[in-house]
């Protein structure tokens, strides 16, 4: 899966399951408090795209993530 | 005069916490080992652990008002009155809210530190008490949801850490889960400092030019119908607690807290 349809698939998970504008979803959205996920969320958000990718992104990776364009690097630098 | 008064504080802080440290080394070390040799029974040993820690605390407060280190007020105690089982949720602007907040629930479960629980002059206390360690963070949520179902109180600070001054409280998400989970009861309180001291970015010997005054406002009770109306799922119902909570716990700052908030703690240097 390359960045592009990954981050498709991110925007769509965000839209459906945590209630995410469509239009305000970008490379640079801040998760936590543009689009108000929280921390359970994000952990949610961390299994769904370790299902999707088979890949796994470390806790302590993901605690730095704070942008959309983040969780790409985290999951493409894999 | 004011040099002196500074001076004054800053000397009752030192003592305070040298005291402080003191009488936790002595209870580390000897008072709680023994109880784990004279109180085989954990209930019981958690019991009258609490009670001994509670009253320490309540002795440190003592020390902190007589040595006029900083003085205080207790606002709204008849909202304590519903019952032993709440989930008290409080901001965290200071070093010492933790020590107001078990002086005045000694029965309460808190959340520790794992490092606390490693820390071999704290262990016996905090293993004596039974607190809630947060080191496996799966668990963590679980352990206080069972907690507060057996029937006891549970303190959380839902900032997770002590607020940074001067920016507007943020709730993590816990606090509004443990809600969620157990319908409990919840009793917000909003703790006021001006002008801040011990915070988040200064250390124990930044005292500030005045002396600060505590404002503890216990609100009334709350239960997650009263903040979240319909049926949700038990993630909106989180989002909305957690924001309900939020704002119900700001609203109870005093307007000197919120002011003090935006701006450092004063020093020596502001006093000539």
């Amino acid at each position: 899966m390359n960045k592009e349809q990954l981050f498709l698939k991110i925007r769509e998970i965000l839209v459906n399951q945590f209630d995410v504008e469509e239009s305000t979803v970008s490379m640079s959205a801040n998760l936590y408090e543009e689009l108000k996920i929280d921390s359970i969320d994000a952990v949610d958000l961390l299994v769904q795209l370790k299902e999707l990718t088979g890949e796994k992104i470390a806790p302590e990776k993901f605690r730095e993530v704070r942008t959309i364009g983040d969780v790409l690097d985290a999951l493409t630098t894999l | 005069m004011k040099y002196l008064d500074y001076m004054r504080r800053l000397f009752g802080t030192a003592l305070s916490f040298a005291v402080f440290g003191i009488a936790g080394l002595i209870m580390g070390l000897l008072l709680f080992p023994l109880l784990f040799v004279f109180l085989r029974d954990d209930l019981a040993r958690q019991r009258v652990a609490r009670r001994i820690i509670g009253r320490a605390f309540a002795a440190f407060v003592w020390l902190m008002k007589i040595l006029g280190v900083m003085s205080y007020e207790i606002v709204g105690r008849e909202n304590t009155e519903t019952g032993p089982n709440h989930l008290i949720v409080a901001n965290h602007p200071t070093l010492i809210d933790v020590v107001f907040l078990v002086s005045m629930f000694p029965d309460a479960d808190c959340v520790i530190k794992e490092a606390v629980t490693r820390n071999p002059f704290m262990r016996s206390t905090v293993m004596a008490a039974n607190y809630i360690s947060n080191n496996a963070c799966d668990d963590l949520l679980d352990s206080c949801v069972v907690r507060l179902k057996k029937g006891s109180s549970l303190l959380l600070f839902p900032e997770g850490t002590r607020t940074v001054p001067g920016r507007p409280i943020e709730f993590k998400p816990g606090a509004a889960t443990v809600a969620v989970r157990t319908s409990a009861r919840v009793l917000p309180i909003a703790i006021s400092c001006a002008p801040l001291f011990l915070t988040k970015d200064e250390p124990w010997y930044t005292v500030p030019a005045t002396r600060p005054h505590f404002v503890i406002r216990i609100m009334p009770p709350v239960s997650l119908r009263d903040l979240v109306p319909g049926q949700q799922d038990q993630r909106h119902a989180r989002h909305a607690m957690n924001d309900a909570l939020r704002s119900l716990i700001t609203s109870g700052l005093t307007d000197a807290s919120v002011r003090s908030g935006a701006t450092r703690t004063g020093t020596l240097s502001q006093l000539s």
